[in-house]
């Protein structure tokens, strides 16, 4: 990146369990890209991955935080939570596994599509975790047909 | 018709606004500001939904409409109502009774948009599953259709496009008449007795056809009184109302559209709020099971619309009532063969591209659009943070983008001076 592009860091802190706050983080976002005038469709593709990334946090993890970079060549989402760790990835990305339970699955969420379809919206997917500490979900949107930093 | 280049309905009269903030705060598209103590609004963030006619406690809002004499520029007048109109006099019962009044008041027929309801909900269902998105949106609420355009750009390919009970209506009509009479289409005028800021507008500007086959509005509030100095001395010959079945008379209340399907999976929703947030559900393909939402922007449909008369449960009561005695079909020409015709032929189609409008973006430059949103970011930070709106902007987020983007660079927070504890 250039030394004149200019770059904008968003946190959003996202609770374990509560489903009465959750979606408003991929809300904000949807909002913030619409206003710096990105493109309504990658804005939905975004909007949509963060949406299931923040639905994974409240309902699988300890809790955690998403974390969005815009800057003029693309949009970089982090989602970050406290653990448990994810045992199979591999399992995990398969459609339609899930480990919620089922009074998850009955509020209609929990369906085993989160992570499949976090990488199918999004132009660069990564997962890393840690059994018992952390998982980490990075996702990249491409700007005007920039190139995928992939570190 | 209305004359003046603002193509917005919705107006104020500065001088009945006393600068309260009730209007700017419940704006849905954040539209209005106090600009030297009075609301002023921005006509590109507007969708004339009329919330803000609604809301003022100073009737300071208003519509612009047409007046009676609108019919002079006519040789041949025609009112056309919605069923909303039989929803509004508590001591008349009668279809008939009513469009004849209208009659006797200066017009030379007067019609419902039963006609237009009834092409309509004919073709509805074989068109929704002729989609390829899901779901299917409505389009019969032009302040719906607005603030698709300027909220949710990318839900433009999901709405349906048969053009509106109201709009076909209009068109049926008035080549009806053309033919009888042997008049120009010119020389007739069909004026509508609206309910609704949004359908105002667009007769001026349509959304989706080149132009309306609609020539003027006149508010129900407007006619309201001359109505019903009227209506006691209107005689009929015949109680029965054209095209009006039950359907059709509950076509302008929510839920209007949806009893035309059966086995699927539909849903009305209405008021302005309400449709923002399954908008939002929609657009995060949340919503794509179902097949076909309608929205409206007012409660309880068209009979809530800002520029009616009587209360929207009472009048729901009413039209619930009329219907009750209305017949489940009528014999008619508009088969769904003949109605398909008509729609693969455009006649009753939206056949214009509906473009998306950006009226948030900060700036045509990204890395611009950056720097005034951290810029942004930071005043947000030196504000109380609670919304009051006395600045003039609604929010305190809204302050601080009017300052940076210059759209009210000079605008200072009154609240952080002399409130400075509830500063964050």
């Amino acid at each position: 990146m250039d030394n004149n592009s200019s770059a904008i860091n968003y946190t959003f802190s996202i609770e374990k369990n509560d489903f009465s706050r959750a979606g408003q983080a991929s809300s904000k976002l949807k909002k913030i890209l619409m206003q710096l005038g990105i493109d309504s469709t990658i804005t939905r593709r975004a909007a949509i991955a963060t949406y299931e990334a923040e639905m994974n946090i409240v309902i699988h993890s300890e809790g955690g935080a998403i974390i969005m970079q815009v800057n003029p060549e693309l949009i970089a989402i982090y989602a970050e939570d406290r653990g448990p760790g994810i045992d199979d990835i591999e399992l995990a990305m398969h459609e339609g596994y899930s480990t919620a339970p089922d009074w998850i699955r009955e509020m209609g969420f929990g369906a085993g599509m989160g992570l499949s379809n976090m990488k199918r919206c999004s132009d660069y997917f990564n997962i890393d975790t840690k059994k018992g500490a952390y998982t980490k979900v990075t996702m990249k949107f491409l700007l005007q047909g920039g190139v995928v930093d992939k570190n | 018709m209305i004359k003046t280049d603002y193509s917005h309905s919705v107006i104020l009269e500065p001088s009945k606004c006393v600068g309260c903030t009730y209007c700017i705060r419940n704006c849905p598209t954040e539209a209005i500001r106090l600009i030297n103590g009075k609301a002023s609004i921005i006509a590109k963030k507007c969708i004339d939904c009329g919330e803000c006619i609604r809301t003022c406690p100073n009737h300071a809002k208003s519509a612009v409409t047409d007046s009676l004499d609108i019919i002079k520029n006519f040789k041949y007048s025609v009112a056309l109502a919605l069923p909303v109109l039989y929803g509004q006099f508590k001591n008349y019962n009668s279809p008939a009774m009513i469009l004849s009044a209208l009659k006797s008041i200066g017009f030379d027929d007067a019609y419902d948009t039963s006609i237009g309801s009834e092409i309509t909900g004919s073709i509805l269902k074989t068109i929704v599953k002729g989609y390829n998105v899901k779901p299917v949106i409505s389009s019969t609420c032009p302040a719906i259709l607005r603030l698709i355009q300027v909220r949710f750009p990318e839900l433009i390919g999901n709405i349906l496009d048969i053009e509106t009970p109201v709009e076909i209506s209009a068109r049926v009509i008035k080549n009806a008449i053309a033919k009888k009479t042997g008049l120009d289409i010119s020389d007739i005028g069909i004026i509508l007795i609206t309910p609704c800021t949004a359908r105002v507008t667009s007769i001026r500007k349509p959304i989706g056809i080149d132009f309306s086959y609609i020539d003027g509005a006149i508010s129900i509030k407007d006619i309201f009184g001359s109505m019903l100095k009227a209506l006691p001395n209107v005689k009929i010959s015949n109680d029965e109302v054209y095209g009006l079945t039950r359907r059709n008379m509950l076509c302008t209340t929510s839920g209007g559209q949806v009893i035309h399907f059966e086995n699927e999976n539909t849903m009305a929703v209405d008021g302005i709020h309400n449709a923002i947030s399954i908008l939002e559900k929609i657009e995060m393909d949340q919503l794509d099971e179902m097949d076909f939402i309608e929205i409206a922007a007012c409660p309880k449909g068209c009979l809530g619309g800002p520029l009616v008369v009587e209360n929207k449960f009472i009048a729901l009561n009413k039209i619930n009532r009329i219907a009750r005695n209305l017949p489940e079909n009528f014999e008619t020409e508009y088969d769904t063969e003949k109605c398909l015709e008509m729609y693969k032929e455009g006649f009753i189609r939206l056949t214009n591209k509906i473009k998306p409008m950006e009226v948030t973006k900060l700036d045509p430059d990204l890395n611009i659009s950056i720097k005034k949103m951290d810029a942004i970011r930071n005043l947000v930070s030196s504000l109380p943070g609670i919304d009051c709106g006395i600045c003039g902007s609604p929010t305190c987020q809204s302050f601080a983008e009017d300052v940076i983007t210059g759209a009210r660079p000079n605008a200072v927070c009154p609240v952080m001076n002399i409130l400075p504890s509830i500063k964050k």
